[in-house]
């Protein structure tokens, strides 16, 4: 088995079984910003894995069977190049095919969501300049919207800024500075950029579980990390107060709702003994699997085919 | 974007408190900013608004002369209509729309209700 073929397989059952394994980690791992690691040292280590393996299948010459010279001592006759090099160079070229065919989706894709965010920037600074207000500097900037539903969003980018509807003012002092603190923490940390990043990923390779899935979950974890920052600052139970006002309020598409993401599971762990625990050890420990794990499946796989 | 947005606003409450339509010159010299503005920032920005929906334009002679194309109630519910409108949520949409639904539009969507009526 050559290198690029063991990086193929690796790739491929990575992006396949990875989901599942995350999800496990979602169940066990406290922390949110561990399991978001997971998330997204798989989805790099899969992307460069696979791009690699395109390469050294499309490599010229000799390349073809830079094989594992220490597998090739383990099982010698499976070193040897077996099987006719066209076949790499087809499977090379519709690697190669399917890259630049994701590619120029997820721009395209990326293109679009960038003109929507941009459209609604615009229609919210409209709505500021309107009010007669002045929003506030950086991540602490609030809209103000006359509306009777309780909405809270925050619209990310330059210019970005928490946006409230009047009747939120209505509520307990607390619950409004966790929704305060729970927005400001998705302005501070680019969480728009990165739901963002990861929907046009799910759209430009959406027969892939690993990307399908990844909007959904990142939407989650990055609610979750927001409602750590936000009981941070304001305690547990004003966030709880704050999920259960907002539960259900609608919010523009690019835009990370107080409503986001399952309220259910967020509910849930804020009843946890300790919830949204940091742990930097599993942190780095979740980041470095996920980065390793395609190569590594790949390299086993080619030592199970050998023996 | 924050600079521009102070410039219109300032412009919006000179056509909001006249009581006639004003020609550029007349928003020129009903502006009281911190900084002497040129002539044809105004008409740039008088142009930006128009275009936004926010002023309505007739000509007189050669110019044109401004008001506003609503109270600031008006426009703001218009707006937020345009947010609303890619919102999550359809029902929400439909809703506000129903709300800030304009004298012509509740015309029109009580004729539907009422050609729906006899299927009901």
């Amino acid at each position: 088995m050559s290198v690029a073929l063991a990086l193929l397989a690796g790739a491929g059952i990575a992006a396949w079984c990875g989901p599942v394994a995350l999800r496990f980690c979602f169940r066990h791992v406290a922390d949110p910003v561990a399991v978001l690691l997971g998330w997204l040292g798989l989805l790099t280590a899969v992307m460069v894995t696979f791009a690699l393996a395109v390469a050294a299948l499309l490599a010229p010459g000799a390349a073809h069977d830079w094989a594992l010279h220490d597998l090739a001592r383990l099982c010698w006759h499976w070193a040897q190049p077996s099987r006719p090099p066209a076949l790499d160079e087809v499977l090379g070229a519709s690697g190669a095919l399917i890259i630049f065919a994701a590619l120029t989706k997820f721009v395209v894709s990326c293109t679009r969501r960038a003109r929507s965010a941009y459209r609604a920037r615009r229609a919210h600074a409209d709505l500021l300049t309107l009010s007669g207000a002045t929003a506030g500097p950086g991540d602490t900037a609030v809209l103000w919207i006359p509306h009777p539903t309780p909405l809270a969003y925050s619209i990310g980018g330059a210019g970005g800024m928490t946006v409230l509807a009047s009747c939120t003012r209505d509520l307990p002092a607390d619950q409004l500075a966790a929704v305060m603190s729970h927005e400001r923490a998705h302005l501070r940390e680019r969480h728009h950029l990165l739901v963002s990043a990861v929907e046009g990923l799910a759209s430009a390779v959406p027969w892939l579980p690993l990307t399908r899935e990844a909007p959904a979950a990142v939407r989650l974890l990055v609610e979750l990390r927001a409602d750590a920052a936000a009981v941070r600052e304001c305690g547990q139970a004003a966030v709880r107060g704050a999920l259960l006002s907002f539960a259900g309020a609608p919010h523009p598409p690019s835009a990370l709702s107080m409503a986001g993401g399952e309220v259910g599971i967020r509910l849930q762990r804020l009843q946890s003994r300790t919830p949204h625990g940091r742990n930097l050890a599993i942190r780095a420990a979740l980041a470095a699997a996920a980065l390793m794990a395609p190569v590594s499946i790949g390299m086993l796989a080619a030592v199970i085919t050998c023996l | 974007m924050a600079e521009l947005g102070r410039l219109e606003a300032a412009v919006m409450e000179v056509l909001w408190r006249a009581d006639q339509p004003l020609l550029v010159r007349d928003v020129l010299d009903g502006l009281t900013t911190d900084r002497a503005l040129a002539y044809t920032t105004v008409l740039t920005v008088l142009d930006n608004l128009h275009r936004k929906g926010w002023a309505a334009r007739e000509k007189d002679g050669k110019a044109y002369r401004y008001r506003p194309a609503g109270t600031r109630e008006e426009i703001t519910a218009r707006t937020l209509r345009h947010v609303l409108e890619t919102s999550t949520d359809p029902d929400l949409v439909l809703l506000h729309f129903a709300r800030s639904a304009s004298k012509r539009e509740l015309h029109i969507l009580k004729q539907v209700l009422h050609e729906r009526e006899p299927e009901a």
